[in-house]
């Protein structure tokens, strides 16, 4: 009986430990599986991951510069390479951060696109706006990617040229064969028009895309594919619903009250380099563009001997981007739909409408004193004013090296690049291989289908 | 209690509560002779069942009340009158005796076993004397009495010649035999006559003879392994002895934290330390004290790591490869044997970072003292019942727990060890001229700036200044050169051993009560621990405090275990003593000195030159100035670890073979850190001057003025519940079953997070209102803020539920089976429960080969068993496998302050288990009567299905993507020798030597490794996976630039473009030892003990790494102190160099050039070491003189040396291979130590 009794006991207490599986099927803390739209929503708000995009082109471009060898001495090998236009960038195992990030990026750009409407808990027009943001992205990072890595769009060739690997699903197993420059293009410019009608006109963060954002995406890819008409459409259409220009007056005593990133009426949509130097020399051929009493070139740019870090003393360097220490801002802004505009007008004769809108621009950039407006005799000679202007404006944003290489389709208005490097020449004339940036050999070693740029 | 009858004579008023008062300490009773021993004088068995029958737990409680109230009565009892009236017919001795204590109060001192033997007493007195009474009383007994200071102390009567004669003649002679449950004989069992001091041992076929014994008396057999028994002498007695179930010595019972097995029936490999062994060594360190001693175990101190038997997977770091640590029978919370300080501000309670040098403050995460012994479980046997959580192997910590039936004892030990001052002539360091002339040809290349040029640049050194001057024509050549030669013969190797460094000093205090009555038993310890590293202002303290209680109820069915374990441990770390001594800014150069002739300390402007600090201090700003000396003071962080654990066991017995266990245990630790970088730090000072701009002519403060102030707090917290049933049946003498199957849930939780304040002010203890987004000017024109990075509450929880068993088997008691089987679930998302609930299983057999017939004959081995056991153990990898997408949350975007989510892993739908098979082969033996024991073992693991990080197309969008994909194996043997070799009356000489190899290899094909990368191992099937590869050095080239050859022979260039192929490599060996071991010896004369240890590890490589691309001094940071290696004082500096040098230059210098160089198999050089470890010395004093100490039991006192170091090393160089250079102080061997030590027990 007794036995009987100890016996219940022990059953009783050891059948209560004995708890079903649902005891281990608890919650989990900050981790869990992707499920809800909020969920989805919250992977593109994530800035820090999604807002850096390319460094290198920082360097290739004409804009920037110095010849002191212990500037040169402090750059990265990889940096080295990209001021040099050199014909390997990575060793055989290295990776290329770049482009590694930007795929990064675009895995949940492709999640997000396919998964969001299946998504629980989210009404229809929240999946309609992260579906559309999601594809605002991906058209960006495709942008990117196919302007460096690919050839510069040209209609005749551009069904057969080799874009990048464009991948529109998560996976990990499938052909990363390149997509040509023209499938690249038209995947773009698909994805901008789609999200189009589920954007908000104006964004309500920056870092977010928006109507406004899309019409700037559109009008750069436009501009880029050399289709004027739309691209100056774009450009108007983003303009309607943001026109803001920072009358650089204001700042031009106290150019550290400049608007923070979040509050910059002339952002667009926020884009950054994934690195920003601290020192960045203004080139020889960029100082020569410059008036002095630019408020640009007074604010923008500083002396090297006044800017902590500088490695080197003499020359200038940009000055923008230390002003906040927010980052080297990429994305559309005002001022470029304006140049876009600009450049489009020019293009099409109507120069004197041309020089009116980059006038527009410049009043706000000079001190009433020092100002006088452009004024240009024929189209070629606005076209060339628009573009100096274009340089000034965007200038240390690796913008011009994009710029390079789209007008090496245009007969005179870039020539030869020519640098020293550590006592070594290098030059670079418009329309080089070198224009393409190599891709890593590790992804062609690990994907053979993916072909190497000619150098 | 006196004696067993206490109470049964009736005419006291306060029968139980007057026997306390008897209770006299002997001091005239020598402990060493039988019959002091075997008085119970001491033991707390105070009441007699048949009078109390209230549960005894009441009593116990009331223990204490009613030692108050008997003294007030030992009082009282001083007035009795000395006269007795007495009247008894054949009453016992002791009745009688009792009868007149009541009486009188005299108190009564006797031993139980003369009372035995005493002659029933006839008496009638009224009112007599008592001293007339005794005589009468004594008269016909074979006992002696006598009265001190009122206590009447009963001795044994002086026997005369003739009482002896007669006793012979009573005496009878008899023959015996000892046999065991098996009715097998029982060689070497004592056989002592009760109350005499004689005695015999068995034979080996079990007999024994003993002669002239009283013909009434009683034998007392006993011997290891099996209880003690008395049984009345008679002719031709055969005694069949029952094995002992508990108190089998330590180091032969296998505790796997479940159950005890007894050593020579286990299946499964297992090495055990004790608390004895453990003391040997002073260190505070607990993985220096088991570093050596257990084959089969690697302790890498210099990393705080174990590795048991080699690894099963590739992770070899982290949690992945790390053994499980148990603390008596559940998992420790604190995962880490001793946790080395760092001084990162952390909020994670899950992962603590460990600092990257060696020399900080060490926190032991146990008290030594409280050990009783460490278990080691190697194979799957062993491991199994562990289930997921052990496929690394299992330590099993058990802690001295009070003695049933013990004399209270009190135990004090103490031990402090002191270092020698810091070799800093270890560093690894050129000499001032060729530091001075590295940094003219760095600045001969242009590579410096002159600071000169603009008011923003940062200091230089004082050589590099004097270069400048001459180059800006403020000074002649001849001045900087005699400036240079002053530089080149100062160091300031003195001062800063002086002023930053610290003679390292370690302290532990222990105090221990224990002791135990019939039915209880309790331990009591305190423990104080203080570490003070080599660099000032450093240290760590830890306070222990540990109380066990073991209740019996119910007639001894019901056993309630308790204990509590409460922890206090704090650390003070600061950087500023090891910065001052590693490459970088805050570093000094060689000639620096930390004070001027007079005393006085120097601070140096590093954020700008001397100038332009000066005049912005004039300006309103702080001090610009950096001394290492004053940052000692400042910008220290101060770390809180509290820990409490409970545990609670109740075992009920329901029969005789079954037992139930509920068990349970709740630890909680909590930590914080502070770390005040108050106003006067450096730190602070920098970045408050940095937020100072001048507007419109005064100074505005974007940084409060005041103090940064960060903080961490963590805490976790862990229960488990465990309900086990325990069945232990013989079912006639062959079978033997033993069982235990059980169920167990637990739970780990954490949480913690970090928090900054600014503008502390330490008077008023607040801070100031910060928005750490709003921008504020700083210094340089620009704007920053402060931001925020304190968003983030680190969380996390995981619960397990297991269901286990095993069950042992033996037949004859010779033949050993084991099976183990376990199933595992535990908190995993995204996993379905297939993939997530996996059952681990073991079986093991083990055959004792000297109980068969055949072996009875082989004298010399005393003992031999063969053990086999196979089974599999499981690794949930815990790097977020999952069959869905998992994102992370937790943050919010500084800027839009959003919340966002990332992504952590990408979804893997097939992840699941790691799984390894390990084979175990072993033998035990013992030989020549025991003095030899051998241990010897073979294994053999696979494991299939390793969680593996693929390295994938980035294109895809991540470089790696974890799978289970690979299969390796792992194989090795271990050898143990424990040997006694000499074992005379006084002098002993024991020695013990361990052996082990293991090996690992990728057998998974597919595993062919492009890598053209030597500074990772690559995978590659056939080797192992801590291979180590190199290029092959062909030499400098003309222009200082590294060269090596390919496969095929031809020398490649650095520049240009290289594409080196995987075979360009060759293989240079593993970077783990495959053999290893240690060996100990020890000398004993009398009392005085001399112990040697030393360990080994041969068969490996290691990379000099003297040299590498972050540290070369070209790199764009050159500020501060530069690389002092002394192979780059022999670098190529001009066309010809590469003939006599194989240091690349510092001109045309490339990335690819140093890392060949540091790479390349001229840099590569056997690691095998042997490493004295210690020598000690100790004395245990004689009894006799500790009788005279006032009655000690023991003392003993000894002195040690530690970290003596290098034995022997393979390399040329003298290198140390544990200690290589990784550009701190961190290449510093420890330097020899010198302990003393106290045990003293009363």
């Amino acid at each position: 009986m007794k036995k009987i009794f100890y016996l219940s006991i022990t059953l009783i207490v050891l059948s209560g430990i004995v708890s079903c599986r649902k005891y281990v099927e608890i919650d989990p803390e900050q981790t869990r599986p992707l499920k809800t739209t909020t969920e989805y929503e919250m992977l593109l708000y994530n800035a820090n991951l999604l807002e850096p995009s390319y460094t290198l082109p920082l360097f290739s471009g004409d804009d920037i510069g110095s010849d002191e060898i212990v500037w040169q001495n402090s750059l990265g090998i990889t940096q080295g390479n990209a001021y040099t236009w050199a014909e390997n960038y990575f060793g055989t195992e290295e990776e290329d951060s770049q482009w590694s990030a930007l795929y990064r990026q675009m895995y949940i750009y492709n999640l997000v696109v396919n998964g969001v409407m299946d998504s629980d808990n989210g009404p229809d027009a929240l999946k309609r706006k992260v579906l559309a943001y999601a594809k605002v992205h991906r058209a960006y990072t495709y942008l990117v990617l196919v302007n460096m890595y690919a050839p510069q769009y040209d209609a005749a060739t551009a069904a057969s040229d080799p874009g990048v690997p464009m991948l529109l699903t998560p996976s990990f197993t499938g052909s990363l064969k390149r997509a040509t420059v023209q499938e690249v293009y038209e995947q773009i410019v698909k994805d901008l028009t789609e999200a189009l009608g589920d954007l908000p006109a104006i964004a309500d963060v920056k870092s977010n895309p928006s109507q406004s954002a899309a019409y700037g995406l559109l009008a750069r890819a436009y501009l880029n594919m050399r289709d004027f008409t739309n691209a100056q459409t774009a450009s108007e259409n983003a303009l309607a619903l943001n026109s803001n220009i920072v009358d650089l007056n204001a700042y031009a005593a106290a150019p550290a009250t400049y608007p923070t990133k979040l509050v910059d009426p002339e952002a667009i949509f926020l884009k950054r380099t994934a690195l920003a130097p601290t020192f960045l020399p203004v080139s020889s051929h960029m100082l020569s563009l410059f008036d002095v009493n630019d408020i640009r070139y007074k604010i923008f740019t500083m002396p090297a001997s006044s800017i902590q870090g500088a490695q080197i003393n003499t020359g200038r360097g940009y000055f923008k981007y230390r002003l906040r220490g927010e980052g080297i801002f990429i994305g559309p802004t005002v001022p470029e739909m304006i140049l876009i505009r600009a450049e489009c007008l020019a293009r099409k004769n109507q120069f004197q409408n041309a020089m009116d809108v980059v006038n527009s621009l410049r009043i706000k950039r000079f001190p009433a004193s020092a100002y006088t407006p452009f004024n240009a005799a024929d189209a070629s000679a606005a076209l060339s004013m628009v573009m100096n202007e274009r340089e000034r404006e965007l200038m240390g944003t690796g913008s011009r090296w994009f710029d390079q290489r789209r007008l090496s389709k245009d007969q005179g208005l870039i020539g030869t690049v020519a640098r020293t490097f550590k006592s070594v020449s290098y030059s670079l004339e418009p329309g080089s291989n070198r224009y393409v940036y190599p891709i890593a050999p590790r992804y062609i070693t690990m994907n053979p289908e993916i072909v190497q740029n000619p150098r | 209690m006196l004696h067993k009858e206490a109470g049964s004579v009736t005419s006291t008023s306060g029968r139980c509560l007057g026997h306390p008062l008897n209770i006299v300490f002997p001091q005239h009773c020598n402990p060493e002779t039988q019959t002091c021993k075997s008085m119970n004088f001491y033991k707390f068995s105070l009441f007699n069942k048949r009078y109390f029958l209230f549960p005894k737990f009441l009593l116990v409680m009331k223990l204490t009340a009613i030692f108050m109230l008997a003294g007030f009565l030992q009082v009282s009892a001083a007035g009795f009158a000395q006269v007795v009236s007495i009247e008894s017919k054949n009453a016992p001795l002791v009745k009688v005796l009792s009868e007149i204590k009541s009486q009188t109060g005299y108190k009564l001192f006797y031993n139980n076993d003369m009372m035995q033997r005493a002659v029933p007493v006839n008496i009638a007195v009224k009112n007599a004397p008592l001293e007339d009474v005794l005589n009468q009383v004594f008269s016909n007994q074979q006992l002696n009495y006598s009265i001190i200071n009122k206590t009447i102390v009963i001795k044994e009567k002086p026997r005369s010649f003739v009482d002896k004669v007669v006793e012979m003649l009573n005496s009878i002679d008899i023959e015996g035999k000892v046999i065991d449950i098996d009715n097998k004989p029982v060689p070497g069992v004592t056989v002592i006559l009760k109350g005499g001091k004689r005695a015999v041992f068995t034979n080996e076929n079990g007999t024994f003879r003993f002669t002239s014994l009283p013909e009434e008396g009683m034998l007392i057999f006993s011997s290891i392994g099996y209880e003690t028994m008395e049984v009345k002498i008679s002719k031709n007695m055969v005694v069949k002895l029952r094995p002992a179930v508990l108190e089998l010595p330590v180091a032969n019972i296998v505790y796997n934290g479940y159950q005890q097995i007894d050593r020579g029936k286990a299946t499964s490999s297992s090495v055990t330390i004790t608390a004895k062994e453990l003391d040997k060594s002073p260190d505070l360190d607990i993985m220096k004290r088991i570093e050596g001693m257990v084959s089969g175990v690697q302790v890498d101190t210099r990393n705080n790591k174990i590795v048991m038997r080699g690894v099963n997977s590739f992770s070899s770091v982290g949690a992945n490869a790390s053994p499980l640590i148990v603390i008596d029978g559940f998992p420790a919370l604190d995962q880490n044997l001793t946790s080395v300080i760092s001084n990162t501000i952390n909020g994670n309670p899950v992962n603590v970072p460990a600092p990257s040098t060696s020399g900080s403050p060490v926190l032991s995460s146990f008290n030594v003292s409280d050990i009783q012994s460490i278990t080691f479980l190697k194979d799957a046997s062993a491991v199994s019942i562990w289930g997921a959580k052990a496929s690394n192997g299992v330590i099993v910590i058990e802690t001295k727990k009070g003695k049933r039936n013990a004399i209270p004892a009190i135990s004090f030990s103490s031990a402090l060890s002191t270092s020698g001052p810091a070799d800093l002539s270890n560093i690894d360091r050129m000499s001032n001229k060729d530091y001075i002339a590295l940094e003219q040809e760095l600045f001969n290349l242009n590579y410096l700036t002159d600071p000169a040029s603009a008011w923003r640049y940062a200091s230089i050194s004082e050589a590099q200044e004097w270069m400048f001057r001459v180059k800006r024509g403020t000074s002649t050549v001849t001045q900087r050169d005699s400036a240079l030669n002053v530089l080149a013969n100062r160091s300031n190797l003195g001062q800063i051993r002086d002023q930053l460094l610290q003679h390292a000093v370690t302290q532990q205090y222990n105090l221990a009560f224990d002791g135990g009555s019939e039915n209880t038993s309790y331990r009591i310890s305190g423990n104080y621990q203080k570490d003070r590293p080599v660099y000032k202002s450093n240290s760590g303290e830890s306070y222990f405090l540990m109380a066990n209680m073991s209740n019996d109820f119910l007639r001894k069915k019901l056993t309630l275990t308790t204990g509590i374990t409460y922890t206090s441990k704090k650390a003070q770390t600061n950087s500023a003593a090891i910065n001052a001594i590693s490459i970088g800014r805050l570093g000094l150069a060689p000639y620096d000195m930390l004070a001027d002739q007079y005393g006085n300390n120097i601070g140096r402007s590093l954020t700008f030159t001397q100038r332009v600090a000066d005049s912005l201090v004039r300006l309103g700003h702080k001090s610009w100035n950096y001394s290492p000396f004053d940052e000692l003071s400042y910008s220290n962080t101060i770390e809180n670890r509290n820990s409490v654990r409970l545990n609670g066991a109740l075992r009920g017995k329901v029969t005789h073979w079954l037992n139930v266990d509920v068990s349970g245990m709740y630890q909680k630790n909590m930590s914080d850190q502070v770390l005040l970088e108050n106003e006067n730090s450096f730190a602070t000072r920098e970045r408050l001057n940095t937020g100072t701009s001048i507007q419109s002519g005064r100074l505005v403060y974007g940084v409060p003025l005041g103090g940064i102030y960060k903080t961490s707090n963590s805490g976790s917290q862990n229960y488990s519940l465990r309900g086990q049933l325990n069945v232990d049946r013989q079912f006639n003498s062959i079978h033997r079953l033993n069982v235990i199957a059980g169920t167990e849930i637990s739970e780990q939780k954490g949480s913690g997070y970090t928090q900054t304040r600014y503008g502390y002010d330490e008077q008023l203890s607040s801070s100031a209102v910060v928005n750490p987004t709003t921008p504020y000017m700083t210094m340089y024109g620009y704007t920053t803020t402060l931001g925020y990075g304190d968003g983030t509450v680190s969380k996390n929880r995981t619960r397990y539920l297991s269901y286990y068993g095993n069950a042992g088997y033996s037949m004859y008691n010779k033949y050993f089976l084991s099976g183990s089987i376990r199933f595992d679930d535990m908190s995993m998302i995204g996993v379905e429960r297939r993939d997530r609930a996996a059952p681990l299983w073991s079986a093991g057999l083990r055959w004792d080969v000297k109980r068969e017939r055949f072996m009875e004959n082989v004298k010399p081995v005393d003992a031999l068993a063969l053990r086999f056991s196979y089974g599999t153990s499981g690794t949930f990898p815990n790097t977020g496998a999952s069959a869905y997408q998992l994102i992370s949350l937790g943050g919010r975007d500084s800027y839009t302050n959003l919340p966002y989510a990332s992504i952590s892993s990408p979804y893997n739908p097939n992840a699941g288990w790691e799984t390894t098979r390990q084979t175990n082969f072993g033998l035990d033996a013992s030989l020549i009567k025991g003095r030899l024991g051998v241990v010897f073992d073979i294994f053999g693991k696979r494991t299939s299905d390793i969680w593996y990080n693929v390295p994938t197309n980035a294109t895809y969008g991540f470089s790696t993507i974890a799978y289970n994909t690979s299969t390796m194996k792992t194989r090795g043997y271990e050898f143990g020798l424990n040997g006694q070799v000499t074992k005379a009356r006084d002098f002993q000489w024991d020695a013990s030597f361990n052996f082990s190899y293991n090996t690992n290899e990728v057998t998974d094909d597919r595993f062919n490794s492009v890598s053209t990368s030597p500074a990772t191992p690559r995978l590659t099937v056939g080797y192992p996976i801590d291979n180590l590869f190199a290029y092959r050095w062909a030499g400098l080239n003309d222009k200082g630039q590294s060269q090596i050859y390919n496969a095929a022979g031809e020398i490649l260039s650095s520049t240009g473009s290289v594409q080196i192929q995987t075979a360009d490599l060759v293989y240079m060996g593993r970077t783990v030892a495959p053999y290893f071991g240690g060996f100990n010896t020890s000398w004993t004369y009398k009392g005085i003990n001399l112990f040697m240890r030393a360990s080994y590890s041969f068969g490996h490589v290691f990379l000099k790494d003297d040299i590498s691309g972050d540290k070369y001094p070209t790199g764009t940071s050159v500020s501060g102190l530069l690389n002092t290696s002394r192979v780059l004082a022999d670098r190529w500096q001009k066309p010809g160099d590469e003939a006599s040098t194989n240091v690349p230059g510092l001109p045309n210098t490339n990335f690819n050039s140093i890392s060949w160089y540091k790479y390349s198999d001229i840099n590569v050089l056997d690691a095998d070491n042997i490493r004295l470890q210690q020598v000690a010395l100790s004395y245990s004093i004689k009894r006799s003189l500790l009788q005279k100490l006032g009655g000690l039991k023991g003392a003993n006192v000894g002195f040690s040396v530690n970290n003596l170091g290098l034995i022997w090393t393979k390399n040329k160089e003298n290198i140390d291979p544990d200690y290589v250079m990784t550009g701190a102080f961190s290449n510093l061997p420890p330097t020899r130590n010198y302990s003393f030590t106290l045990n003293l027990s009363l």
